[in-house]
């Protein structure tokens, strides 16, 4: 076990193209942290530079306070599960997971207590004579997993390891996986770009993009205060509501003008800080589905025309478009682009129809049109506010 | 649809009577290593009037001192070795080039490339001059250092590419495992080049197992001399002894038959298989 920092750590390429800049980031002493992040976020990078497969071309990281820099990964005493498993595919199970103990010149008694050891916890006794295809993709998983836990290294890597699984599996997996972890209390930094996996299973999250690290925290506290608006964007599913609008400090309080009329959020609107520095300047305004209601109660609301309906028990998601500039910022737009290139495309429409899209997460029952106007009701103490120039938050 | 069984067995016929074709050669090898020496030129195709069985022990007396089986030996010791020194020497070579992903493995490709196109009777008259410098003339070690250089670049092709389609993950699972270098050759990759590691031994063994020309020039008149360069002793100056040749030959392809039967289903799958 160990507490890992990486000190302005960097990947730079002979052409000159950042994989990774100016990484700050410290994994405590047994903590689960998760990196995630969309496709070409460095996330896999940073995870290879710790295992030692990839050189760190600037910064330093340390194991323990003690510069790893130029150790091969041979000798850093880490162990890493792959994104398919990488079990040798001519060994037995049992020599799959011997392997990282015979590599190390254990003596062979102590190597097959071991492994038993491993197996046992794994379940996966009854199958140490199996060659990897014979398994299945759980089996294979676990076996992977073996091999990590079979020789107690100081740090756990693991890159995506649930992606390969159907979705039913990976529940069960992740679950597996926490569990294993806290049992053994390995320091283990473990690679996703799937948001879910990182709130379940990280005890705190690293959100990059671009090869930068956007936020590091506990998953509640990015899901409630994102630093910029990828991060709002990026954490929570469905997604955080985004839409522009012009902020002004009124006598009757703060109001949001949007292209479709002002909402006006009321004097005893309990805004950030910093928002009246923003005074007549367009800023993202954005909410959480959850946050948004219907009917006659306290607050403002939005006119929103509802197109489509999903009864998701024990909730319903209300899709909704509402007359507001879509922000089209490079951080948003990124976002969309990790979902899907149709994603952007939609973007796109709706910023050329002056439209936003808001989707309200609301109890199963309550009752909803099948379509048509309806009001969507918001807490303005929920909003969060971003600099419509840099996407950073407004505090 | 239901098949003709009339039309089945006619096509079961014509392809007994096709694969029937392949076994004439064989025919006449066996017919005429029992044939007198005067039934040869008479009636070659024809069944012998009677089967001289002594055909073959004295082909299996052999020719300058050495015996038949003392031929088949040489020629094993030269063919196992030039497999074994090849499939080392290639692996490792391949290996270090397809992972080099910087100029100078490209260019040892290419080196290595340029070795199967060039004519290697064209160097024969001084490897022979310097071969017998170093005492490799005429003996197993200079045909298994000879075959190993004939043989690797061809190797080299075909293990690089397959090692160009391995996932570098094993590697770098069995780095980070703590396994060294040598280990991850040794008990990762070269099991994982089994499939090629099958095609290059078959290939280079046929190769030097059937070689006369080489053999003859580095063997001839040695006690070292192989199954190809023994055979061709019963060649004379004014006269051939083919009945003795034929006979010889029955001999030299059972082992290889015998190897092909016994391990058909595994050359196959080598040829076939792949990573799985």
């Amino acid at each position: 076990m160990a507490k890992i920092q990486f000190d302005g750590v960097g990947k730079r390429y002979d052409n000159g193209a950042h994989a990774v800049r100016d990484l700050n980031l410290t994994i405590e002493d047994g903590e689960f942290m998760v990196v995630v992040g969309p496709s070409g976020c460095g996330k896999s990078t940073a995870l290879r530079m710790a295992a030692g497969l990839e050189p760190i071309t600037e910064g330093r990281l340390l194991f323990d306070g003690h510069e790893v820099n130029a150790l091969s990964a041979r000798d850093r005493d880490v162990a890493m599960v792959f994104q398919n498993y990488a079990l040798y595919p001519h060994m037995t199970v049992s020599e799959n997971i011997a392997f990282p103990l015979a590599s190390r010149g254990m003596a062979k008694d102590e190597i097959a207590q071991r492994v038993a050891r491993a197996a046992e916890t794994l379940g996966l006794t009854e199958y140490l004579s199996r060659r990897p295809k014979a398994l299945s993709g759980g089996q294979r998983q676990r076996v992977a997993m073996g091999r990590a836990i079979v020789r107690d290294p100081r740090l756990f890597l693991m890159d995506e390891p649930l992606s390969n699984l159907d979705a039913k599996l990976r529940n069960q997996m992740r679950a597996e996986i926490i569990g294993l972890q806290k049992t053994q209390g390995v320091t283990t930094l473990y690679v996703t770009h799937d948001q879910t996996e990182a709130m379940t299973m990280g005890d705190r999250i690293a959100i990059m993009r671009g090869g930068v690290l956007q936020q590091a925290g506990a998953p509640r506290d990015l899901y409630d205060h994102p630093a910029n608006l990828f991060v709002a964007a990026f954490i929570g599913s469905p997604a955080m509501n985004l839409f522009q609008a012009d902020l002004r400090f009124t006598d009757s309080g703060p109001v949001l003008v949007t292209s479709g009329g002002t909402l006006e959020l009321g004097p005893g609107a309990a805004l950030p800080a910093r928002a009246r520095d923003h005074d007549n300047r367009t800023v993202v305004v954005g909410l959480r589905p959850e946050h948004l209601s219907l009917g006659d109660g306290p607050g403002p609301s939005l006119a929103a025309t509802l197109t489509l309906t999903e009864e998701l028990p024990p909730e319903k998601l209300l899709h909704t478009l509402i007359t507001a500039e879509t922000p089209m910022t490079d951080q948003v737009v990124a976002v969309a682009a990790d979902v899907d290139a149709s994603a952007v495309g939609d973007l796109a429409q709706d910023a050329r129809a002056h439209r936003s899209r808001l989707v309200a997460r609301l109890p199963v029952d309550t009752p909803v049109p099948a379509s048509g106007p309806l009001d969507l009701r918001f807490d303005p103490a929920r909003l969060h506010l971003f600099d419509a120039r840099d996407g950073q938050v407004i505090r | 649809m239901t098949r003709s069984p009339f039309a089945m067995y006619g096509r079961e016929l014509g392809a007994l009577a096709l694969a029937l074709l392949w076994c004439v050669p064989f025919y006449y090898l066996a017919i005429v290593s029992l044939k007198p020496t005067t039934e040869i030129f008479a009636d070659p195709v024809g069944f012998p009037d009677r089967l001289e069985f002594a055909n073959y022990a004295e082909a299996w007396a052999g020719t300058m001192g050495v015996s038949l089986g003392k031929a088949m030996l040489n020629s094993l010791i030269v063919t196992v070795g030039s497999v074994l020194s090849v499939i080392l020497i290639g692996s490792v070579t391949a290996y270090v080039i397809a992972r080099n992903g910087r100029r100078m493995g490209t260019l040892m490709y290419f080196f290595f490339v340029a070795g199967i196109i060039l004519p290697h009777q064209l160097s024969v008259v001084p490897l022979y001059s310097a071969m017998r410098q170093i005492g490799l003339v005429g003996n197993h070690l200079g045909l298994i250092v000879l075959y190993s250089g004939l043989m690797t670049p061809m190797s080299v092709f075909l293990y690089s590419g397959f090692v160009r389609t391995l996932p570098a993950d094993y590697e770098e699972a069995a780095e980070v495992d703590g396994a060294s270098r040598g280990r991850i050759f040794r008990m990762v990759i070269f099991p994982l080049l089994a499939p090629v590691t099958g095609t290059v031994a078959v290939m280079v063994g046929m190769v030097v197992w059937n070689d006369f020309f080489i053999q003859l020039i580095f063997l001839s008149g040695s006690p070292a001399q192989t199954l190809p360069v023994a055979i061709y002793g019963f060649v004379g100056e004014f006269s051939a002894r083919w009945n003795l040749v034929f006979a010889a030959v029955f001999v030299s392809i059972a082992p290889i038959l015998a190897f092909y039967l016994f391990a058909q289903r595994q050359l196959i799958q080598g040829f076939t298989g792949g990573i799985k």
